[in-house]
C-alpha cells in the first residue's frame, strides 16, 4: 500500500508542474549554469575534457536558486491556510518533512540532471573523468539539499516568501563563507579559535576537494550530518507549530 | 467516543482555552457557540490534532490524541473557517490526496469519491480547478473531503458563513441527515443554524466552558429565544 509520505510527495511534486513556475525554474537554472561555466569559467577556452568550470560555481549559483524553490515550501501553506489542512490529516510529523523535502530534492535533481548534455558534449572534447563528473553532481546534490534544508525550516516561520528566501540567502551564504579565508582570518583575529571551528562547518573545502575527486568519508558524513540536522531543526519547527508557538 | 478532559491552551502567552471538559457521544449535533475570539476555532483546531494543549487530554475512540494523534485524526473530518484549499488542484485530485492519505485506494477511493460528490452535489464542476470556482463551490469541495473517508466525528468551522440561504439550507439539509449515528461539532456565531439543527450547545466565552445544555434547556428561561439565552450567558446583546 502506498504512504502518506508517497501520497504528499507526489503531490508536492506536482505542484511544481502545475503552473510554468517549475520549467522555468530548470530552465533559468540550466542557463546560468552553463552560461557562467562558458563566460566566467571558460570552459571552452581551457580545451580540456573536464567539468571543473561547471562545477567551480555551483556553490553560488545553487545558493540562488535553491532558497527559491524552498521559500514556499512552508510559506505557502502558511498564508493560504492549507497548512492547517495537512496538520489536520493522518500523517506524522516527519512523513510530512520528507514529503515535502524529497519533493522539492528531487526538482533539484531534474535541474542537475538537465545539465547532463553539458557532460555529454565534454566527452566529446577528449577523454574525460566520468567518476569525477558523477561525483561532482552527487556533490552538487548534496550542497542543494543542505540549502534545502535550511530555507525549508525558514518558509516554517513565515507567510511572507520573500523574506524566507532573502533570510534563507543569508544563512546558506554563511555556510559557504565560513570556509573563506578572508572570513577564517577575520575570526581568528577575535580569538578562541574561532577561525579554525567555522572553517570546519564550512562547505566550501569539502566541495572543493570533491570536485577534484578527492573524496574523504569524512566530508561525505559531514554532509549527510547537517541535512539530517537540517532535517531535524524542520521537525522541531514543526513541534513549535503544533504548540502555537510559531 | 469524543472526551476532552481540562484542556488548556495558551498561544503566544495568552490563554484561549481555559479548562475546558466535554464530551460527546454519536448522535451528538454540537453547536459551539461563542463572540468573536472567545476560543471556538482554537478548541476545533485542537481536538483535531493541529495544535497540541499544553496540558490536560483528549480522547478520541478511547484513544489520547496526545499518544495516537494518527489514529484519532482518521476518526475525524475537518471543514476549516474560509475552507482553505490547494487551488492548483482541481476537486478530482484534492479528494484523491485526501482520499489517499486517510488510506483509501482504488475501488474504496473509488465509491467514497462517487459518494461524497453526490452529497454535496459538486459533479459539474468535478474537474474544474479550484482557483477558479466561486467561494459556495469550494466549500462544497473542502466540504467533500471532510467527509470523505466517512468520518466518525465531523467538526465544521463557520460551516454556512458565506453561503446563499439556498447552501445554507442545504447544508444544515446534509448536516442534519448525518448527524444520526455520529459527532457533529459546529462552530458558529449564527445562532439561527443552531437552533435549526443542534441537539446541543455549548457556549465558550474568553475560552471557558459557560454553558453545556440541550438546546431545548437553553432556551426554557430566556422566553425561548436562542438570542436571548446568548446575550445572557455572555454579557452581550443590544
Amino acid at each position: 500500500m502506498k504512504s502518506q509520505l508517497y501520497t504528499l510527495l507526489k503531490r508536492e511534486f506536482k505542484s511544481y508542474f502545475q503552473n510554468p513556475i517549475g520549467a522555468i525554474y530548470i530552465s533559468l537554472y540550466v542557463f546560468f549554469s552553463v552560461l557562467i561555466a562558458i563566460q566566467i569559467g571558460q570552459l571552452i577556452e581551457f580545451n580540456e575534457a573536464s567539468l571543473y568550470s561547471f562545477f567551480e560555481f555551483q556553490p553560488y549559483i545553487l545558493l540562488l536558486f535553491v532558497p527559491a524553490l524552498g521559500m514556499r515550501i512552508w510559506s505557502e501553506d502558511n498564508k493560504s491556510g492549507t497548512i492547517d489542512v495537512l496538520l489536520s490529516l493522518p500523517i506524522k510529523d516527519y512523513q510530512l518533512i520528507l514529503g515535502k523535502y524529497f519533493a522539492s530534492l528531487l526538482i533539484c535533481l531534474i535541474a542537475l540532471i538537465a545539465c547532463i548534455p553539458l557532460w555529454i558534449s565534454i566527452n566529446f572534447l577528449g577523454k574525460a573523468d566520468n567518476f569525477i563528473a558523477l561525483g561532482g553532481f552527487i556533490s552538487c546534490l548534496m550542497i542543494a539539499s543542505i540549502y534545502l534544508v535550511i530555507s525549508m525550516a525558514i518558509s516554517m516561520v513565515t507567510k511572507n516568501q520573500i523574506i524566507a528566501y532573502l533570510i534563507s540567502l543569508l544563512f546558506g551564504f554563511l555556510f559557504l563563507a565560513s570556509g573563506m579565508p578572508i572570513v577564517i582570518n577575520m575570526l581568528d583575529g577575535i580569538g578562541f579559535n574561532l577561525g579554525n571551528l567555522f572553517a570546519q562547518i564550512s562547505l566550501l573545502d569539502d566541495f572543493e576537494n570533491m570536485i577534484i575527486g578527492q573524496f574523504s568519508y569524512s566530508a561525505i558524513i559531514k554532509f549527510i550530518l547537517i541535512i539530517g540536522f537540517g532535517l531535524y531543526i524542520n521537525f522541531e519547527f514543526l513541534k513549535l507549530k503544533r504548540w502555537g508557538h510559531i | 467516543m469524543l472526551e476532552l478532559i481540562s484542556v488548556n491552551i495558551s498561544l503566544l502567552g495568552r490563554k484561549i482555552i481555559d479548562d475546558l471538559s466535554f464530551n460527546a457521544k454519536d448522535g451528538d449535533i454540537i453547536g459551539l457557540v461563542g463572540v468573536n475570539g472567545a476560543g471556538k476555532t482554537t478548541c476545533i483546531r485542537t481536538i483535531c490534532g493541529i495544535l497540541e494543549p499544553q496540558s490536560g487530554e483528549i480522547k478520541i475512540a478511547g484513544q489520547n490524541l496526545k499518544d495516537n494523534r494518527t489514529f484519532a485524526q482518521k476518526q475525524i473530518g475537518l471543514l476549516l473557517e474560509g475552507a482553505p484549499l490547494w487551488g492548483d488542484m482541481n476537486a478530482k485530485e484534492y479528494l484523491e490526496f485526501l482520499g489517499n492519505m486517510h488510506a483509501l485506494f482504488g475501488n474504496d477511493l473509488k465509491k467514497a469519491i462517487i459518494k461524497a460528490v453526490e452529497i454535496t452535489k459538486i459533479q459539474n464542476i468535478f474537474h474544474q480547478k479550484i482557483d477558479t470556482l466561486s467561494k459556495g463551490f469550494k466549500r462544497r469541495v473542502a466540504f467533500a473531503g471532510a467527509i470523505l473517508h466517512d468520518p466518525k466525528i465531523l467538526i465544521l468551522d463557520e460551516p454556512t458563513d458565506g453561503l446563499d440561504p439556498e447552501q445554507r439550507a442545504q447544508a444544515l439539509d446534509i448536516l442534519a441527515k448525518m448527524g444520526k449515528d455520529r459527532i457533529i461539532i459546529f462552530s458558529t456565531h449564527i445562532l439561527g443554524d443552531i437552533g435549526d439543527i443542534c441537539n446541543r450547545i455549548i457556549v465558550i466565552n474568553n475560552g471557558k466552558k459557560i454553558a453545556d445544555e440541550t438546546i431545548d434547556e437553553f432556551k426554557k428561561n430566556t422566553s425561548g429565544k436562542l438570542e436571548n439565552a446568548f446575550f445572557k450567558l455572555t454579557g452581550g446583546g443590544v
